[in-house]
């Protein structure tokens, strides 16, 4: 069963859903709740830019294997922070990949027996922006920024503008019963939210 | 059955401020990372991105069996999900 608004919000007050920070009013859609964009994006290093690292002259074979890649190497190697323009925000060309996270964390504490999915906004996908991609699902027990893969499919520059721009939506979702297992959050059982 | 522990790993910073990226490496030589929320590791110095430090990873045991334990991980590798099977003595006492 999918949260309304009304029941999204009885969540928050119980906190089986759990938003830093909280959400304004005008974040709550009838059935889900809008993500604010945050502060930085990261582009993934160009072919090219790989190959002017080498010596000259040489040309190596790049193919990663994700089942062997060191996950702190491929950051490092792979991945630089996208530069703003002096008003902070950010533009995303066509057919540009990046990788960001919402500006609100998301902790959905196991005992609540809700999970979640990411889903992009009509309003941005129809200038071309992809929030996501194949990866929607915010599993019950998570707590975290929520990572969003952006490809502009469109063909005009988008300005993105970190913590103004709704980039995302969160649908919200009853399990039957408590999970097996637990992604361990030090905010089950809080008092308050911090 | 569900308990929860800390596994002996290395951390480094992630891709964003907010992440870490924690490394624990099994007997016979492979690796199992998991990018999760910085709140899920201690570690005694600060961890950056060229380097790994030691630290802690909080996780659940689900299972146990004689020499090893089942483990969720507050989060996923590239390769691996967060469910995975680990050696005992990598859990902190």
């Amino acid at each position: 069963m999918i949260l309304s608004n009304v029941e999204i919000k009885q969540a928050i007050e119980r906190k089986e859903i759990i938003i830093e920070p909280p959400p304004e009013e005008e974040q709550f859609e009838t059935s889900a709740l809008d993500l604010r964009m945050g502060e930085r994006l990261y582009e993934l290093v160009s072919l090219e830019e790989l190959k002017q690292k080498e010596p000259k002259g040489v040309f190596p074979e790049i193919k990663i294997d994700p089942a062997i890649i060191d996950t702190r190497e491929f950051f490092q190697k792979y991945a630089k922070p996208l530069t703003p323009q002096q008003d902070g925000s950010f533009v995303l060309e066509p057919n540009k990949f990046v990788l960001g996270l919402t500006y609100e964390k998301i902790t959905l504490p196991k005992a609540s027996k809700i999970a979640a999915r990411v889903e992009g906004r009509s309003t941005l996908a129809r200038l071309g922006l992809v929030v996501h991609l194949t990866a929607p699902t915010i599993h019950c027990g998570f707590s975290g920024h929520i990572a969003l893969e952006m490809y502009n499919f469109g063909h005009y520059p988008l300005i993105l503008r970190p913590i103004e721009l709704r980039i995302c939506q969160l649908i919200f979702e009853r399990l039957g019963n408590e999970p097996e297992g637990e992604i361990k959050t030090i905010y089950q059982n809080q008092k308050d939210i911090r | 059955m569900e308990r929860e522990a800390k596994v002996r790993c290395e951390v480094s910073q992630g891709m964003f401020p907010s992440e870490r990226v924690a490394k624990i490496t099994l007997p016979d030589g492979k690796r199992i990372f998991a990018i999760v929320d910085k709140d899920f590791v201690e570690t005694d110095t600060e961890p950056s991105l060229d380097k790994y430090v030691n630290g802690k990873l909080k996780v659940s045991i689900i299972g146990e069996e004689e020499e090893e334990v089942w483990i969720d991980m507050p989060g996923q590798g590239f390769a691996n999900g967060s469910r995975v099977k680990i050696p005992k003595f990598l859990l902190e006492k």
